[in-house]
């Protein structure tokens, strides 16, 4: 561009303002390109499928505490209440409900050898009847759903043949995609045979590395502390449900205490709410950052410019347009950015260096080092344009007064 | 050349309305070297600035080099100054942060020249007011007088038809002034038409016209002229 | 003087109100965000219990066979004991206090009908906790020691139950029913809530603080069940509460309180003695297998009581006031080299360079006390945020006086130091240069 050599000179002349200006748009850039990436990274995680209708979910616990409470009739009993509830698509019994953070884990593996080598992979059990991929909403890709006559009612270890297991895990245990009907062991050189195999499903931690591994067996466990899944028709059934069903469990059956009734909606915010926290307060902070940065830059601009009047008047008066010097201003200023803007660059690489080090936070993407540049050049732009123009309406007259 | 008829500047203020030039004609040959002198507040720097374009008028009309002013925009207005004008400041409006050469530079820059041409003026304009050896030096580092033959060697490296010069020698020393009247006039020599505006009659003397501003009027200075050298004498 | 140099900072404010506006501004937020940032960290970070925090140790013993370990955590070592474990060390004299400790819950059957069972969570211990812990009594106290051994249907109840229950009477040796079962009321518990709740962070970090308080030994006397988690690493068949009690699951927790080094000592070789003992059944089979001691501080650190979310944002928002203080740093050079000429006079008029540095850093504290107090103005907002953002942290952002005394010292510091390098190279340039040229 024009001129860059004598307002690099004059810049040189500047040296601590112009060495400050840098570092703030150094440091704002390196800010703002790891908040991103990490705001990025959040948002991915937390618009992950569920593949769940998660809107027509509701969940709850059943607490039974009367002493000579019926544990399985009890279970049956509110199931097909539950069923026969107008608006209700299925009802389960369960042992763990995706996304709620409690649950059940431990490893499995496809050869017994691998369990001995504590070459296991970590997974989530779920525990529930014939109805439980009905319930859940989820897709079976492979091989057949459970049958009513393999479900066991028990309060002991139960003897299981048959898993269900989600695609992302069939895929790590037989890695060449024949899963069906391959045996998982569990431990004790048990094994159960791979029946179906489910597209997508949730885990109950969506913090865990084995979120979207889980293996589904047909087994009804018998605790007086009991986790009870619903799947409704709409929104609004799920709504209405939320408000009814406590009422319904309790009018069956009195002695036991309904607790935690929530939407998967409630308990997919609620698992999040830290990301979502975190995302609200990175942008805050970026949104701030680069608002303080951008006024700074207009503060000194502003400065430089009432500073030189007498300078602008001269040139103007020696020949130079409007436009040269809109045009002296924003170089000046593009040239701090971009000198800025390397340092950045440098500085977030170490940044991002040290995060991923120290916290295990996966490396940015490396557009958005680009993209970052774009915007705070544009930042920078827009922030010179009010006190450059300011500076172009400097008369050529004021060359000639005296003061 | 430069032809004014009838120039009339007001500035208005919150209260008081100040007629700078009234009715104000002139006109200015090539090669000129034209003094204007008047008391303090006449319109001499008016004058000159509307001559330079850097402010514009009320009414009448101003042709300089047989172009009117008065038709041209911002732009036009900045092209034309930068090529036909060159400007000498009492306080000399050197830009601090820059170095000679770098100010000299200034206005060849707005004109656009190749790297090449800009040095050749450049050094050239300082050779002619005898600071080529201090190139890089900084404008704080020099004297007054120093400063201000930088200022002309900025104004005369772009080669201008007009030179304007408002009290150049203002914030001189008596010495350092007729030095650089004595430059003026040996650019004057050269062909370049000069109009400087100035406090000190002695200097007037010695250019080929003498203007004679007094409320925004030109007045026949020509006819008092014998008049004071008789007195003086 | 300090009065002269206040009145000319005023003047200097008036006559740059839009620069002053920038600088107060950028403190302001550049305090506000690191506040809010350090408040919920100080808070989280905060020594829970000040008097005791180096005395009470958890204990985690290596039970884990040849080749397991806790993927999760960085020494590798399972967070509970085994119900046997728990069983066996609490045998030992040394400590000055120790408890066995298990969250669970009730369901609290009222005595009148009409009102609805609910559910509480609760704490099985044993009576020493409530010493440990410093849990306060209103009404009672805790059941006596031999019920520790021996197990007795008694219950130490929270304040907000004994509200509920008993309309917040004394309540002392008043029955409640729990799952069915009839409990003696011996003590009432006042205003407790440790934040975090230190004595188990492996149920929420800043949960509310259990509500019903009853004997350990009961466990197998009710079956009473784990509400946290139950950590196994081997294949064992649990068909009962039986097998339950007698397996490698790690379901229990366990504290003790050690006067001092010595004891501490002396209890680790004690463990390290039952660890050999228990070595020769089969159990421990790590060759190295041994017994940690944590102290509540060095246990809410292996918890990751602060996530590294928030060292993250701490790191942030340290930078983000950086940027702050440079972008004040760059307007007070140009503030103050705005006004060199007049520097120039005063330095020619007989000011000394001291008096001008002064001058200009009192100028600077004056901004940066104006910053700071918007500064907590804008921090308090944020923490409204914050509050709203993270429901469970709400107990903890709150800014206490050193808190607020600490957001004052950084602002005014970081602007002293910030004003220095433009008040130094002010006061130190040569007047002359800029008599010459304006
Ligand atoms: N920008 C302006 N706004 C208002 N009035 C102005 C402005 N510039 C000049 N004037 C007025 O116009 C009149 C002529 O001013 P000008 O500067 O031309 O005088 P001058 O002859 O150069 O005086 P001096 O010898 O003192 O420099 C004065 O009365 C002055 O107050
Ligand atoms: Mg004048």
């Amino acid at each position: 561009m024009f001129e860059i050599r004598p307002i690099l000179s004059a810049l040189l002349r500047h040296k601590s303002s112009t060495f400050l200006i840098i570092l703030q748009i150094a440091i704002t850039f390196a800010v703002v390109v790891n908040a991103s990436s990490i705001i990025k990274q959040r948002i991915e995680m937390m618009n992950r499928e569920s593949g769940m209708p998660e809107e027509h979910l509701l969940t709850l616990n059943v607490n039974a505490f009367g002493a000579n409470y019926d544990l399985e009739n009890n279970i049956r009993a509110d199931i097909e209440l539950l069923r026969k509830t107008p608006g209700v698509v299925d009802a389960v019994a369960i042992n763990q409900v995706p996304l709620t953070g409690n649950g059940d884990s431990g490893g499995i593996s496809a050869t017994q050898e691998q369990y001995d080598n504590r070459e296991s992979i970590p997974v989530g059990f779920f525990m529930g009847d014939s109805h439980t991929l009905n319930t859940l909403g989820v897709k079976l890709i492979e091989g057949r759903d459970f049958n009513e006559q393999e479900v066991i009612y028990t309060a002991e270890r139960p003897e299981v043949k048959s898993s269900i297991v989600t695609k992302s895990l069939a895929d790590k245990l037989y890695p060449n995609g024949d899963a069906l009907g391959k045996p998982v062991y569990i431990g004790g050189g048990e094994y159960v045979t791979i029946v179906g195999i489910v597209k997508k499903m949730s885990g109950s931690w969506v913090h865990s590395s084995l979120f979207e591994d889980s293996m589904i067996s047909p087994i009804v466990s018998l605790d007086r502390f009991k986790r009870i899944l619903i799947r409704t028709e709409s929104p609004q059934v799920t709504a209405k449900l939320l408000g009814e069903v406590e009422g319904l469990l309790i009018a069956r059956n009195s002695e036991r205490v309904v607790t935690g009734v929530r939407s998967l909606v409630e308990h997919r915010a609620r698992a999040y709410s830290g990301d979502n926290a975190m995302t609200i307060i990175l942008w805050s902070v970026i949104i701030l950052l680069v608002a303080i940065t951008a006024l700074g830059i207009v503060g000194i601009v502003s400065f430089n410019v009432n500073q030189r009047i007498k300078q602008i008047g001269t040139r103007r008066a020696l020949g130079a347009t409007k436009l040269d010097i809109l045009r002296y201003f924003v170089t000046e200023n593009i040239l701090i950015t971009s000198l800025g803007l390397m340092v950045g660059t440098l500085l977030t690489i170490g940044f991002n260096v040290y995060l991923v080090d120290q916290y295990d936070m996966p490396s940015f993407n490396w557009y958005l080092i680009p993209v970052g540049i774009i915007i705070m050049l544009l930042v920078g732009f827009v922030s010179v344009l009010m006190p450059a123009l300011k500076a172009s309406k400097v008369s050529p007259a004021v060359a000639t007064q005296s003061i | 050349m430069l032809q004014m008829n009838n120039i009339k500047k007001i500035f208005r203020t919150d209260l008081v309305e100040t007629h700078a030039l009234r009715d104000f004609s002139l006109q200015v040959e090539e090669g000129e070297f034209v003094a204007v002198t008047g008391p303090s507040g006449s319109g001499k720097t008016t004058f000159l600035n509307i001559t330079g374009m850097l402010e514009t008028f009320n009414s009448g009309s101003y042709l300089l080099d047989g172009q009117d002013v008065s038709q041209l925009n911002d732009n036009q207005r900045s092209k034309l100054r930068n090529e036909k004008i060159g400007f000498i400041f009492q306080s000399f409006n050197l830009i601090p942060d820059l170095n000679l050469y770098d100010n000299v530079d200034v206005p060849l820059r707005y004109r656009g020249f190749s790297a090449k041409e800009r040095k050749r003026r450049i050094e050239n304009a300082l050779e002619r007011v005898g600071l080529s050896a201090r190139m890089k030096h900084l404008p704080s580092q020099l004297s007054g007088g120093q400063q201000q033959r930088v200022a002309i060697a900025r104004a005369l490296a772009g080669e201008p038809l007009f030179l304007l010069a408002d009290e150049p020698t203002g914030n001189l020393d008596s010495l350092m002034a007729r030095q650089v009247m004595q430059l003026l006039e040996e650019i004057n020599q050269q062909g370049t038409t000069i109009i400087m505006v100035t406090h000190d009659a002695e200097l007037a003397r010695r250019a080929q016209r003498n203007i004679h501003i007094v409320d925004g009027q030109v007045s026949d200075y020509q006819q008092l002229q014998p008049v004071l050298e008789v007195a003086e004498a | 003087m300090i009065s002269y140099y206040l009145k000319l900072s005023w003047l200097s404010i008036k006559r740059t109100p839009m620069l002053t506006a920038l600088m107060i501004i950028a403190i302001g937020l550049g305090i506000a965000v690191s506040m809010t940032v350090l408040t919920v960290n100080y808070m989280m970070d905060k020594d829970p219990i000040p008097s005791k925090s180096h005395q009470l140790f958890h204990v985690q013993l290596n039970t884990f066979g040849e080749g397991h370990s806790n993927s999760r955590t960085t020494d590798g070592l399972p967070y509970q004991v085994t119900y046997q474990d728990a069983m066996n060390i609490h045998r030992s004299e040394v400590p000055l206090r120790k408890t066995r400790s298990l969250s669970t819950g009730f369901s609290v059957i009222p005595a009148a009908a009409d009102k609805p069972p609910f559910i509480e969570s609760a704490r099985a211990i044993d009576s020493d906790f409530f010493a440990m812990f410093k849990v306060p009594f209103i009404y009672g106290s805790v059941w006596d020691k031999s019920v520790d051994e021996a197990p007795k249907n008694v219950v130490v109840i929270g304040q907000a139950l004994n509200d509920r229950l008993f309309d917040g009477q004394d309540s002392i040796g008043k029955q409640i029913n729990l799952n069915t079962n009839l409990y003696t009321v011996v003590g009432v518990v006042g205003e407790w809530q440790p934040a975090p709740r230190y004595y188990d962070l492996n149920n929420g970090n800043f949960n509310e603080t259990e509500v019903v308080f009853v004997p350990f030994s009961l466990l197998p006397v009710h079956e009473i069940p784990s509400w946290g988690n139950n950590n196994g690493w081997r294949v064992e068949t649990i068909n009962n509460y039986q097998d339950k009690l007698a397996s490698e699951i790690m379901w229990n927790q366990y504290w003790v309180e050690l006067s001092d080094d010595d004891m501490k000592h002396q209890y680790h070789q004690w463990l390290k003695g039952y660890i050999g003992e228990q070595k020769k059944i089969g159990r421990f089979a790590q060759k190295d297998a041994d017994a940690s001691l944590k102290n509540v501080i060095q246990w809410m650190k292996q918890n990751n009581v602060v996530t590294s979310d928030n060292s993250i944002l701490v790191g942030l928002s340290f930078m983000f006031l950086a940027v702050c203080m440079i972008n004040t740093i760059g307007l007070l050079l140009a503030k103050f080299l705005r006004r060199a000429p007049e520097v120039g006079v005063r330095r020619a008029l007989g000011a000394s360079r001291r008096e001008i540095f002064i001058q200009h850093l009192v100028d600077v504290a004056l901004i940066g006390l104006i910053g700071g107090l918007l500064g907590l103005a804008l921090g308090q907002l944020g923490l409204l945020g914050v509050k709203n953002l993270y429901s469970s942290y709400s107990q903890l952002v709150y800014m206490d006086t050193t808190l607020i005394v600490m957001a004052i010292c950084i602002s005014l510091g970081s602007s002293v130091l910030a004003g220095m390098y433009p008040a130094w190279l002010i006061c130190r340039t040569n007047p002359s240069v800029y008599l010459k040229i304006q």
